[in-house]
């Protein structure tokens, strides 16, 4: 599992690619942690080259979107591949979170919420 | 055919364990094989974490057998007893609001599998999975 993050003018992009799971979780966390006392609020999540993800993985995410909310901020996620879009169904969060389905959507959202 | 594998107690194996699920399932639909390896390694995860497998060099085991209307999995495990065919219920916006981590991997193998049973065998438990294609 990769992370890379990018920072736009209206909001940061995270990129993870391979494999999230409960061992490597733990990396993707760190690096969600760090944004949010940098001060980031505006997060989007690039899933394009996610290959798979647990209910670890999602912890992430819901773990943190409250405290993203709170400050105004929003988490866009992008570019799921079905396996990983039937893990969020499974649960019922693609009622809760923001879901797009590419970078470009995305992109447009951020510079609408801006 | 019966595919059988053994694996370290650890989270280090799970992409192991996932790519053995794959293998055993040659020519079925590609997220209904990704079902199958995410309720595994959810079983896997909540037996690394709560058992002290990894402490004392215990290991997992699995067989996997298909049958015309579906996928059956046998895992034999020294993790702790814990409930996992009671039927759980969660709320993502309770998780949400109180910024929770964890509590969904049951929910998931629940949501994936059609059959789910616990047998005691010594100091093993062997976890009995059914899904249906």
């Amino acid at each position: 599992m990769n992370v890379t993050i990018a920072h736009f003018t209206d909001y940061t992009r995270i990129s993870i690619s391979g494999d999230l799971d409960a061992n490597s979780s733990v990396q993707a966390d760190e690096a969600f942690q760090k944004l949010l006392a940098d001060g980031v609020h505006k997060v989007h999540i690039d899933m394009s080259d996610l290959n798979y993800i647990s209910s670890a993985g999602i912890g992430v995410f819901l773990s943190h979107q409250d405290e993203v909310h709170q400050k105004g901020g929003l988490i866009i996620f992008s570019g799921m591949n079905p396996r990983v879009q039937n893990v969020f169904q499974l649960l019922g969060l693609n009622a809760i979170f923001t879901i797009v389905p590419d970078i470009d959507t995305a992109h447009n959202l951020f510079s609408k919420h801006s | 055919m019966k595919h059988h594998a053994i694996f370290v107690c650890s989270l280090d194996q799970l992409p192991e364990i996932r790519a053995f699920i794959r293998a055993s399932l040659p020519g079925t639909a590609d997220v209904f094989v990704n079902q199958v390896a995410l309720a595994v390694d959810e079983l896997f995860t909540n037996a690394i974490i709560h058992s002290q497998c990894a402490h004392v060099g215990r290991d997992l085991e699995i067989t996997i057998y298909t049958d015309k209307q579906g996928v059956n999995l046998e895992i034999k495990d020294t993790a702790l007893p814990f409930p996992i065919d009671e039927r759980v219920q969660i709320d993502c916006l309770d998780k949400i609001k109180n910024r929770e981590k964890g509590g969904l991997g049951l929910f998931l193998i629940q949501q994936i599998m059609d059959e789910i049973s616990v047998q005691a065998a010594g100091e093993f438990h062997i976890v009995k999975l059914r899904k249906l294609y």
